[in-house]
């Protein structure tokens, strides 16, 4: 089965990840626009982050056969340095019309300031204006009033709530969500928040609709096989391939794809990737054996 | 600026069909007044706005695409309309800035369009930047057909894109003007690079051998 990992930070990963996600059958990603761990001191320096994850990354991940795209923002955290944030707020439009990115966000609530709301709220509107998806991450402090405070905006901002997905729910905050039209995204983490066992009994109790599954790995402790992993255990538990498809596969590309980025028919086929072509010089193989597949 | 004409009539023929095409011609039709930052969003937005998908060109279009850049041929659209961008906008602000900070397609884009600018000599120091790349969208646009870097680099720039190219696995028989711009020096390099490549049990690609063996380069 083919899985996309809607929401995972490969710029912090390895090419032993990109070769684990393939062979595990993950042949599409999204990466999200995130903080690094630590604050960025210069404007300049989401400049060169953003050229990375439109223009290096996606193609280090074509040579593992993986369609890569992303999420332009500037994200919850960075938005309390006031003077960065104008700057970098300047910088969206025109990353936003890169080819390979599909949503504005990682947007949302951290602390719940007033420069993380002015921001989120501006970053809203600006998806609206250019009928963008937006991934909006939810708070790991005070989750639930940090949804509740999310929707009150998304009501207030007036954008189309189809075009919205609210991440990293939980048994508390899902049931919101679906009130809601906006999507739902579930991340699996290795030891907190939500797991594998739990994501498969919510599938079990809510069903597929809107709802999606991610790994959100990262430079911490996370698993880049969260998506084929949950599949797995929500095999297991007796849910039948037709909706971990759904789950999997088909929800993030009817949601993403409303970005003009990509047609599911386009996802359906494989990428040609060659690393031998690359296997001479100074590449992403760095001389090692190079794998070749391609389409009959 | 025939080729350019051409082109653009290509690219609106192909265009015509995307949805959002109006929006990339209307900001086309006043290109030197657009700002920096806009000039860039509207090469970003391209394909979106002319399309993103490969279409099928006439005898006639191939090979006025074929006279501009072999490229061209298998590409969308949307990429045309970068070349053309590139190719028409007076600001060499807005060049300079889609050659080192425009996406691989739109580098690729613009190092091809210089050909059929009157100030491409300017853009030396930046073209020879960006091959400073490990894309190898980026670098063979520059390094495949291109006539370019054999026309404006220095003999140093010049012998580093060669063994470049053949380090990055790109074909060495599609460097434009190869055979003009051979030097000692440029020999020398690639006599080193087959000695350590066979130090090291490799090899080189039967192309290089054959333009080494014609130099008297292989013992």
């Amino acid at each position: 089965m083919k899985y996309f990992d809607p929401h995972i930070h490969m710029s912090s990963r390895t090419t032993d990840d990109y070769i684990n996600m393939y062979n595990s059958g993950i042949r599409a990603v999204i990466e999200p626009a995130f903080w690094l761990g630590q604050p960025r001191t210069h404007a300049e320096s989401f400049d060169d982050y953003f050229q990375s994850i439109t223009g290096w990354e996606p193609f280090r991940a074509s040579q593992f056969g993986i369609r890569h795209f992303c999420a332009i923002c500037l994200n919850s955290k960075e938005a309390n340095n006031e003077e960065m944030a104008e700057k970098v707020m300047e910088m969206l439009p025109r990353y936003l019309e890169k080819d390979n990115v599909v949503a504005v966000g990682e947007i949302g609530y951290d602390d719940m300031t007033d420069l993380e709301h002015r921001y989120f709220k501006q970053q809203l509107e600006l998806a609206k204006e250019m009928q963008m998806p937006v991934i909006i991450h939810t708070p790991h402090r005070d989750k639930k009033n940090g949804v509740k405070a999310t929707i009150d905006l998304i009501n207030d901002v007036g954008i189309d709530q189809d075009l919205v997905i609210i991440d990293h729910n939980t048994e508390e905050t899902l049931p919101l969500v679906l009130e809601t039209d906006c999507w739902a995204g579930h991340t699996i983490y290795p030891r907190s928040k939500m797991d594998s066992d739990r994501m498969a009994h919510l599938v079990k109790e809510y069903g597929t609709k809107k709802i999606i599954v991610n790994s959100s790995a990262d430079w911490g402790v996370s698993n880049p096989l969260a998506v084929p992993y949950t599949a797995d255990v929500m095999r297991k538990e007796g849910i039948s391939e037709e909706d971990i498809h759904k789950v999997m596969w088909l929800n993030p590309i009817e949601l993403y794809s409303k970005s003009g980025a990509f047609t599911a028919e386009e996802l359906e086929e494989e990428i040609e990737f060659d690393q031998s072509v690359l296997f001479e010089g100074n590449s992403v193989l760095r001389g090692q054996s190079p794998e070749v597949r391609k389409n009959s | 600026m025939n080729l350019c004409k051409n082109l653009e009539s290509i690219a609106r023929k192909y265009s015509e069909a995307a949805p959002r095409n109006n929006t990339f011609w209307s900001s086309f039709d006043t290109l030197d007044d657009l700002s920096l930052n806009e000039f860039m969003t509207l090469s970003a937005a391209a394909p979106r706005r002319l399309g993103r998908k490969t279409v099928e060109f006439t005898e006639e279009e191939q090979n006025i695409l074929q006279g501009i850049h072999p490229t061209l041929t298998t590409q969308t659209p949307g990429n045309l309309g970068r070349v053309l961008l590139a190719a028409k906008v007076q600001s060499p602000e807005c060049v300079e800035e889609m050659i080192i900070r425009g996406g691989d397609d739109e580098q690729a884009a613009v190092v091809i369009a210089l050909n059929l600018r009157d100030d491409a000599a300017v853009y030396k120091d930046k073209v020879v930047h960006a091959c400073r790349t490990n894309s190898t969208i980026v670098h063979g646009a520059v390094s495949q057909d291109n006539p370019y870097p054999a026309k404006y680099f220095d003999d140093q720039a010049f012998k580093q894109l060669v063994i470049k190219t053949i380090f990055m696995g790109l074909d060495f028989d599609k460097i434009t003007n190869l055979e003009s711009r051979f030097n000692g020096e440029l020999g020398q390099s690639l006599t080193d690079f087959f000695d350590e490549r066979k130090a090291a049990g490799r090899w080189l690609p039967d192309s290089v051998l054959k333009f080494m063996k014609n130099k008297g380069l292989l013992k």
